[in-house]
């Protein structure tokens, strides 16, 4: 393992010359080694072929020193082997053991045998072979031979040649791996060079030279082209990276980047110049100069919220203060979000608006809108006086009634003749009965009387009659006016309520109205129905306006057979609907999601003002406001759902709208 | 070549010299000398070539003329022998016998004096005259044994030998003691 990590991290040169030396070192080694194991096996076979070549011509020459017993010739024969010098010893034995012969001194005992053989042993070689005349064999011959003389310096001539070898095929394969480093691994560090450049410098017009092989270069063009494209993309990237910046700076907000740790700003876009007339430079520099801009109050709030959300790392907006360089109040509003990479926040990213124009109109708004309640309510209130007027003014239409008729009785009352027959009686006091009795005008004024005392009766029960509707309408004005006032210091306060007591109270204020103009009211409620928790007075001011519009409408198409239905219903478990159903010119369907729209009216003189508040209201309430109408002429129904008012007592539905 | 080299080789020589004369006297019988010519003779057969086809296929004959001094010994040696796969027969003669079928013929001593005129009748036959006759070779025979030194040897009378149409093994020659030759 090392040491192929070690050649791994070999440069390319050196790999080059092992790649080019190890298979050359190898190959001699293993030819080098198959060259010695074959000379050593041909010197083997070669020594005991030559050794045995000499034996044979000795043995053949001293067959007939053997055969006529000479053994002078014999041993003259034998030291012609003295021209072999690896032969030691030779010995010619007769088949009877007696030694004929003998040339070089051994101890040895001669072996005696028909059959040829030749031996290795530890220091020598043994030849034994036997001698024949005529087929026959008259002698063996021994023959001793030293190999190791020859075989050492046989192995000197191998030891020699492969370490003439070694050297020659290491210097072969120095050159070869030189001549190849110049054309293979030279260029490519030539390559790796301007790579290097490139990396180091990061100037992308470096090109380097055309090799002439066709692999180097095809790289090397790839490498140019790729340059090429890097050194477009790179010019692409810094456009496009000025024009981001320019964009950036454009953008009418200070776009930021800051680092999550200790939210220190990385990054801040020109604008921050404009908006707080700070440089990004000097705000960068300080970590904790953001900080010193936040207004005091803010300052807690934000950073905790903001840790808040980088720690759930999820986007975020906030809203602060902040002091610009000239000691201005800016309104901030800060969107950030959370950079990711594989799990953990890396930057945090956003844009720092000016939102004090937005600030300043909110507040205008907010003061308006409460003018605007403020008048709503005043409206609102107007109303309901105005019905109570109405109301009143309806009632005092029949007081007035009832003084005109007790005046008119009053006034063509019989009384006034009384003192004339009282006068007359009067008159007569003295003669009375004659009066009474002769007098054609006295005879008569009995029965005179008696009329007057009827009539008087009559006309006393008549103006009791008057005096009690007097009182009745009296009283029930009183009542209009508890009953106003009433509504009128609960204005604000939810109460617990039974929905169809408001919805009576509604009716009675419009009954005037309603009977003015004909309208038969339909009652329709359907127990059981919970209580309500509502704002009295404004649920009121909705219904009256509700009813007022369907008596509007109704009058608009229809002078009889107008009907009003007043329906109270629960839905689903939690609220409660009053429904005013009218059967009067109905709401085209173009006007149902204008209908409650501010300013919309079809009334002359109308200002648009009752539906868009009733429906602002009953939101206010967590209830809801809206119409269904078949089609025009057809009617409409106006539905007010109110929540049920939990155990609790809070308004359930009044976080939810 | 033989008595030449050198000085240590000779001395080595004459040592087992020595030995073998010593280890023949202790086994009590020195082979006699008609036994070591008659291997002589046999051995003869086979470093001569004979002319083809003079003699055809049959079997070697060594003749023996006059007096056969070997006795038994020549035919035990010779019995089942065969040299060039010819099997060896032993024939005696007389000295007026026809013996030029022969291929070997020996003349023992007792026609020493005839000598002369069998050499003269065999003028031109390939037969090979081997005799123990002093002087032999030197008087036209083709191989006179000699007692050197109580050893055996023998002389090669080569003109003879040509004459006959006889070729000697240079290994014969190698061994004789002398060989004679017209120069």
């Amino acid at each position: 393992m090392t040491l192929l990590a070690r050649i791994r991290r070999l440069p390319l040169g050196r790999k080059m010359t092992l790649l080019v030396m190890v298979p050359c070192v190898a190959v001699l080694l293993v030819a080098g080694s198959a060259l010695v194991w074959f000379q050593l096996r041909l010197f083997r076979s070669d020594f005991a072929r030559d050794i045995t070549a000499v034996a044979e011509i000795v043995a053949e020459n001293s067959t007939a020193a053997v055969a006529f017993s000479d053994a002078a010739d014999a041993t003259g024969i034998l030291r012609s082997l003295r021209s072999k010098p690896q032969i030691t010893t030779a010995v010619l034995v007769l088949p009877d053991g007696v030694v004929f012969a003998r040339y070089g001194s051994s101890g040895e005992a001669p072996v005696r045998s028909a059959q040829r053989r030749f031996t290795y042993r530890e220091t020598d070689a043994l030849l034994v072979i036997p001698v024949l005349l005529e087929g026959r064999q008259v002698a063996t011959l021994n023959v001793v031979s030293d190999y190791r003389t020859v075989y050492s310096s046989l192995l000197q001539l191998i030891v020699w040649t492969l370490v003439l070898m070694g050297v020659v095929g290491a210097g072969v394969g120095a050159l070869v791996s030189h001549r190849l480093q110049r054309h293979v691994s030279a260029p490519l560090l030539r390559l790796a060079g301007h790579a290097q450049a490139v990396a180091d410098r990061g100037d992308y017009s470096i090109r380097a030279g055309v090799e002439s092989t066709a692999e180097l270069a095809v790289l090397t063009r790839a490498f140019n082209r790729m340059l090429d494209h890097i050194q477009a993309q790179d010019r692409a990237l810094s456009h496009s990276q000025e024009r981001l910046a320019a964009l950036v700076d454009s953008i009418d907000g200070i776009v930021w980047e800051a680092a999550p740790e200790d939210f220190r700003f990385t990054f801040l876009s020109r604008q921050c110049e404009r908006i707080l007339g700070y440089r990004p430079e000097e705000w960068l520099e300080r970590a904790e100069f953001w900080a010193s801009l936040v207004h005091p109050d803010d300052r807690e709030r934000v950073t905790a919220a903001r840790r808040s959300h980088v720690g759930a790392r999820e986007a975020y907006t906030l809203e602060y203060r902040a002091q610009a360089a000239d000691g201005r109040e800016v309104w901030l509003r800060e969107g950030g979000t959370v950079r990711k990479e594989e799990g953990a926040v890396v930057a945090l990213r956003g844009i720092l608006l000016d939102i004090t124009q937005e600030k300043v109109a909110a507040m205008e708004l907010e003061r308006l809108n409460r003018h605007i309640a403020d008048a709503s309510r005043v409206a609102g209130m107007a109303e309901v006086a105005t019905g109570v007027l109405h109301n009143v003014g309806n009632v005092l239409n029949s007081v007035g009634v009832s003084v005109t008729l007790v005046g008119d009785q009053l006034q063509g009352s019989k009384v006034v003749n009384l003192p004339r027959a009282t006068a007359m009686l009067r008159e007569h006091q003295a003669d009375l009965a004659a009066f009474l009795t002769q007098d054609p005008r006295g005879r008569l004024l009995p029965d005179y009387l008696a009329t007057v005392a009827e009539q008087l009766v009559a006309e006393r029960q008549a103006l009791l009659q008057e005096m009690a509707q007097l009182g009745r309408n009296v009283d029930h004005i009183k009542q209009i006016v508890a009953m106003q006032q009433s509504y009128a210091t609960v204005a604000g306060v939810f109460e617990l309520l039974d929905p169809t007591t408001v919805v009576e109270d509604a009716l009675r204020m419009n009954s005037a109205a309603v009977e003015r103009h004909r309208v038969e009211v339909v009652r329709e409620y359907r127990p059981p129905l919970p209580r309500v928790k509502i704002d009295r007075h404004k649920v009121l001011q909705i219904l009256i306006n509700l009813i007022r519009n369907a008596k509007y409408a109704m009058d608009a198409t229809r002078v009889d057979g107008k009907r009003l239905t007043v329906r109270v219903e629960p839905v689903e478990s939690d609220r409660v609907a009053i429904r005013v159903q009218d059967n009067g010119v109905g709401i085209p369907a173009e006007n149902l999601n204008r209908i409650f729209g501010h300013g919309f009216t079809t009334k002359k003189g109308g200002h648009g003002f009752g539906l868009h508040s009733g429906a602002n209201a009953a939101r206010s309430m967590g209830g809801r406001l809206y119409v269904e109408s078949p089609g025009v002429g057809l009617g409409a129904t106006f539905t007010l759902e109110l929540p049920v008012a939990s155990e609790a007592g809070a308004p359930e539905g009044a976080s939810r709208s | 070549m033989t008595g030449s080299g050198s000085g240590r080789a000779a001395g080595a020589w004459r040592w087992w010299l020595w030995i073998l004369l010593a280890t023949a006297a202790a086994a009590g019988r020195a082979p006699g000398e008609f036994e070591v010519k008659a291997a002589f003779l046999f051995n003869f057969a086979k470093f001569v070539d004979w002319p083809e086809p003079s003699p055809g296929r049959g079997p070697m004959v060594i003749g023996v003329v006059g007096d056969d001094p070997f006795g038994p010994v020549l035919p035990q040696i010779v019995r089942e022998q065969t040299v060039r796969g010819r099997r060896i027969e032993i024939r005696r003669f007389r000295a007026d016998d026809d013996f030029e079928a022969c291929h070997i013929l020996f003349l023992s001593r007792s026609v020493a004096a005839e000598a002369e005129g069998i050499l003269g009748r065999l003028r031109g036959r390939p037969v090979l005259t081997v005799s123990d006759v002093e002087g032999f070779a030197e008087r036209g025979g083709t191989i006179g044994f000699a007692l050197v030194e109580q050893s055996v040897r023998f002389d090669i009378n080569l003109d003879a030998a040509t004459a006959a149409d006889l070729r000697m093994s240079a290994k014969l020659l190698a061994v004789a003691r002398k060989v004679i030759r017209t120069p």
